[in-house]
Formats: structure tokens, C-alpha cells, sequence
């Protein structure tokens, strides 16, 4: 027996093996109920002489042992690894002999269910790694030279169908089993290539996506750090600069005070992008800060009070339609905040004097819709693809409003995704945009990954 | 008479600007760069505030220092405005309202401090 161990399964994980025992057990159910009517046909339709009573007690036998599977399988929901695997090859055995048994009883090698040796080889040769493959064909191929040895030697009665003697023609008999053996042999051989192959590329992609999920944590690590190096010094310049515009004010000569006024704008547009930055790497490091249960509109109708003054400044028009019944999501009062915050500034920022801003929100179903929309400057068809990535401005919105850090959208979709939600943007050059947030009322927790082959 | 003021921080140029800022405010400006050199000088020139970065060695080495101002007897009343850094990198959400139950000082200002706001806050905590 080779060894077991997770490295030679790439494509399985026990999720996926669960989903095979119990997808075994159902194609059990099929295969014994089909092979029962299949009787019934041949003995009232065809009138087809067989010892039926004992091809139904093996089937009533196989019925039982499914269901002592099924219960297994529910008391004992946490298999290890390698204890499935030894349970679905237990499973591929006992239908092995058991499909030996009801062929012996169905007319041995007149009939042509033989064939449905086949499906295990291929279930196994996917399945399965390593040797056991080969040993399950191998098995396979014994079980019916057997069968149709024992039946030509008269060690056990043949049971015929078309009364051609041909379980006792040895040429009939060897050619069958030529067919045969190859047939099992090379559909094994394709399987475990193909498998060989696909397990390959699937460890070269793990491998792969590891090292992007390393490079980009490090990146992260790397903004982190940058910023938390860049913050005590920019904040000792504003510092001092501010200090000398309030204390020595009087004497200063106007061009001077000027430029220093310049430099203490600057600084603190430096220190919008580190605080920015520092957010972006918090949400994105994943840091859970605590869950609360947030009532989404109370939230968005303080944060639009906070920033009437501001719209007002332009002379917007606000629209708020907020859903009749309460929203509640679970999350972080913080970064719903940000969430709806950056995307409300966004609006008031580039609107245009005497614009109009519609926000709203519903609920549908397991998912609230958020919605805002600006007539604004727009976004350009092609910035559009871009406009959430970190650093992006477009042209368009860097000639309106001078002075941005290009985070606060990143940091607005990194929230969104954080949250198993979507954002999606429309947008026209010189009309509008519209942002549409689509979350869903529960967080999704992060589900074991699916991979694998069916 | 004159109102001494304490600065604890390990960045002697942000002190520095504070000090100018206080001095021309007529206050009395004396300052330590850790926070054991800190509760010294608040026994030995018994300042009438105290102004506390939030992070020095540690991440929450000013919220030690401030518990140990609370916890001791003699300067349990001394006010303290606590000087906090740029974004959320020390993992506490400053909010004055939230935290005031178990945060032991009297304000928080974000770095960097606008001169006015820090004389503002420095004159509303000694009740000027």
C-alpha cells in the first residue's frame, strides 16, 4: 500500500470527498433501483429466464449496506482525510463483487452488463492517486476472468439467456477477455494521464497564487511601513510651520507668510494621503474591528447632516430617498462610514454649482442596494476601468478639484469586497456618475475553498 | 501667575513648535522625552497640565503614563490633554464621548496641533 497524503490529492480536499461519498451512495440508489426495473422488463416484457429472486436479494443486500454507508456518513460527518479515502475505496470493492455476483446471475458473459465495470475504473482512476488505480483495474479485470472461469469450468451453474452456449466457447470466452482487459486498462491509462496533468497545472496554480498573496501582503507591509516612517516627520514640519505662521505672523513679510501658507497646505495634504494610506492597509490586512449591528440609514442620514454645510457651499440639490423600513447590517460603524463618506464627498466635490445629488437605498430581498448619484464632472469611458485603483485621479477630476489622495475609492471598494458585497459605476463625461453598493445583509463568511473537479 | 505646562514627547521638534506656540501664550513651558522622565518632573515642578503623546516607546505607552497619573493620590486632578497620532495606527478610536468612562484625560488633539486649537484646549482645561 503506498502512502496517503494530502500532496498526492491536489485536486481533493475532504470538502470535495464528502461530496464524493455522498454522490457515490446516491449513484448506488440509481444503479440498484435502475437494475430492479431493469429486471422487471426482462421478466414480464421479454420473459427472460433468470434466477431473479436471487439477483433481487442481492440487490435488497447492496440497498442495505447504501443505506449503512448513508448512516455512516451522517454520524461520523468529520472523517479525516485518509479515512475517507479508505471508505470510498471500501465502496468501489464491495460494488465491485457485488456487480461480479449480479452479472454471474444475469447471464455472465451473454450479458453485455459487463461493461459497467468501466465506470469504476474511471471513478477510481480519478479519484484515486498513486497505484491504486491500477489495483482497482486490475481487481476488476480478475473479478470477470474469474467469473467466467468458474462458469465455463461448470464450478457454478451458468445462468443463459440466449441458450448460445457461449460461456462454454473458449474462443468467444478469451476474445471477451482480450476486449475486455484492454478496454479496462488503456480507459484507466487516459484517466490518470489526463488527471496527472490537470494535478500538475493545479499545483503549479497554488503555487502561484500563494507567492501573489505573499507579494501582496508584503506590499501592503511595504505601505505600512512607508507610511508610519513618513508621518512623525511631515507632522513636525506642519508643526513648526504653523508655529512660525501663528508667532512671529507680524513679522513676516507678506510674500514670505505666502509661502509658508503654500508649504503648511502641502504638508497637510501629505498627511491626508498617509492617514488614507494607513486606512487602506488596515482594511486591507483584514484587522476585524468589532461587529455591530448598524442601522444603515441612521448612518447615512448623519453623515449627509455632517456635510450639508459643504453642499450648500455649491448650492446642491440633495435627494434623499432612503428605504421606508430600517436597514440592518453587521460590520463595522467605521468603515460603513468611510464607505458612504468617501462616496458623498465624491458627489459634493465634483458636482457642479447648483447640481443635484440622489441617494438611496433599498432593500431587496437578502440584499440592501445602495445608490448615489451626482451630476457632476463624470468620469472619461476610459479612467472608468481605473478609478479604483489607489493613486488614480482623472485628468478630468485633478483639473476640478486640485488637491486629492486617490485612495478614497479604493479604500470604499476594499470595504465593499471586505464585506462580501458589490460596487458597480455608471458613468457619463460632463453628466454624472452613479455608484451602486450591493451588500448583503449578513456578512458572508468566508467558505472553504471549492476547488476540484466535479 | 504664570501656568507651567508639562509636554511629554520623544519628538523634541514637534516640542519645540508647541512651546513657542504656549510661551508667546504666556505659559510656562517645561518638557520631558519619556514617560518615566515625565512623572518625575510632575513630582519635582508640580505642572498645572500636562500635555501626553500617545505613543513613545509603545504603541500605548502615554495611556500607561496617564493611569498612573490617575492612580496617584497626589496629582490625581492634574488635567491631561492627550496628543494623538496621525490615523488609526495605534488601534484605539479616539472619540471623546465614547471613551471618557475609562480613558482617564480630559482631551484628545490629533497631530499635527493647530496652534490656536491648542491654546484653546490648554485655557479650557485649566478653566481660563
Amino acid at each position: 500500500m503506498h502512502k496517503f497524503s494530502i500532496e498526492h490529492f491536489p485536486f481533493l480536499n475532504l470538502s470535495i470527498l464528502l461530496s464524493r461519498v455522498s454522490w457515490s451512495i446516491t449513484l448506488r440508489w440509481l444503479a440498484v433501483s435502475g437494475y430492479f426495473l431493469a429486471t422487471i422488463v426482462a421478466k414480464y416484457a421479454f420473459n427472460l429466464q433468470l434466477p431473479y429472486n436471487k439477483i433481487w436479494l442481492l440487490l435488497g443486500i447492496l440497498a442495505l449496506i447504501n443505506v449503512i454507508y448513508l448512516l455512516i456518513s451522517k454520524i461520523f460527518k468529520k472523517f479525516s482525510f485518509l479515512a475517507e479515502i479508505v471508505f470510498l475505496q471500501f465502496h468501489i470493492i464491495i460494488d465491485l463483487i457485488f456487480l461480479t455476483a449480479i452479472i454471474h446471475y444475469s447471464g455472465g458473459v451473454e450479458n453485455p452488463v459487463y461493461l459497467f465495470f468501466v465506470f469504476h475504473v474511471i471513478l477510481s482512476s480519478i479519484i484515486f492517486h498513486g497505484r491504486t488505480p491500477i489495483v482497482i483495474a486490475t481487481i476488476v479485470v480478475l473479478l470477470f476472468s474469474s467469473l467466467l472461469y468458474v462458469e465455463y469450468k461448470g464450478i457454478l451453474p451458468h445462468y443463459s439467456i440466449f441458450f448460445s452456449n457461449l460461456h462454454s466457447n473458449e474462443l468467444f470466452i478469451y476474445l471477451t477477455l482480450v476486449v475486455f482487459t484492454i478496454t479496462v486498462y488503456v480507459t484507466m491509462y487516459i484517466c490518470i494521464s489526463f488527471m496527472y496533468i490537470y494535478r500538475e497545472v493545479k499545483v503549479q496554480i497554488d503555487q502561484q497564487n500563494q507567492q501573489l498573496i505573499e507579494a501582496d501582503k508584503q506590499k501592503s507591509q511595504f505601505f505600512r511601513f512607508t507610511s508610519h516612517e513618513l508621518k512623525s516627520p511631515v507632522v513636525a514640519i506642519q508643526s513648526s510651520i504653523d508655529g512660525v505662521l501663528k508667532n512671529f505672523s507680524d513679522q513676516l513679510d507678506s510674500r514670505a507668510k505666502d509661502l509658508l501658507q503654500r508649504a503648511s497646505s502641502r504638508s497637510s495634504q501629505m498627511l491626508d494621503i498617509i492617514r488614507e494610506l494607513l486606512e487602506l492597509s488596515k482594511i486591507r490586512s483584514g484587522a476585524q474591528t468589532s461587529v455591530k449591528k448598524i442601522n444603515l440609514n441612521h448612518l447615512i442620514q448623519e453623515t449627509i447632516d455632517q456635510h450639508r454645510i459643504i453642499a450648500e457651499e455649491k448650492n446642491l440639490k440633495l435627494n434623499i430617498n432612503l428605504s421606508q423600513k430600517d436597514i440592518i447590517v453587521y460590520g463595522s460603524a467605521e468603515s460603513f462610514k468611510d464607505l458612504f463618506q468617501n462616496l458623498f464627498n465624491n458627489a459634493i466635490r465634483y458636482n457642479k454649482n447648483n447640481g443635484q445629488i440622489n441617494v438611496s437605498t433599498e432593500n431587496i430581498g437578502d440584499y440592501v442596494k445602495l445608490v448615489v448619484k451626482d451630476t457632476g464632472i463624470g468620469i472619461a469611458e476610459k479612467a472608468i476601468p481605473k478609478i479604483f485603483d489607489e493613486f488614480f485621479r482623472s485628468e478630468n477630476a485633478k483639473k476640478e478639484v486640485k488637491i486629492g489622495t486617490g485612495l478614497g475609492l479604493s479604500i470604499v471598494k476594499q470595504i465593499v469586497e471586505n464585506y462580501g458585497g458589490k460596487i458597480t459605476v455608471q458613468s457619463e463625461l460632463g453628466k454624472g456618475t452613479l455608484f451602486t453598493v450591493v451588500l448583503p445583509k449578513q456578512k458572508v463568511l468566508d467558505t472553504e475553498q471549492e476547488g476540484g473537479i466535479a | 501667575m504664570q501656568k507651567k505646562i508639562l509636554i511629554i514627547d520623544d519628538d523634541i521638534d514637534l516640542v519645540e513648535a508647541m512651546r513657542l506656540t504656549l510661551e508667546n501664550a504666556n505659559f510656562e513651558v517645561i518638557d520631558a522625552q519619556d514617560g518615566q522622565k515625565g512623572l518625575e518632573k510632575i513630582e519635582k515642578e508640580k505642572p498645572d497640565l500636562v500635555l501626553l503623546d500617545v505613543m513613545m516607546e509603545t504603541q500605548d505607552e502615554g495611556f500607561h503614563i496617564a493611569y498612573q497619573i490617575r492612580s496617584n493620590a497626589e496629582m490625581s486632578d492634574l488635567p491631561i490633554i492627550m496628543l494623538t497620532a496621525v490615523g488609526i495606527e495605534t488601534g484605539f478610536h479616539f472619540d471623546k464621548e465614547k471613551d471618557e468612562d475609562f480613558l482617564p484625560v480630559n482631551e484628545f488633539l490629533e497631530k499635527p496641533v493647530n496652534p490656536d486649537k491648542l491654546v484653546e484646549y490648554v485655557r479650557k482645561c485649566l478653566g481660563q
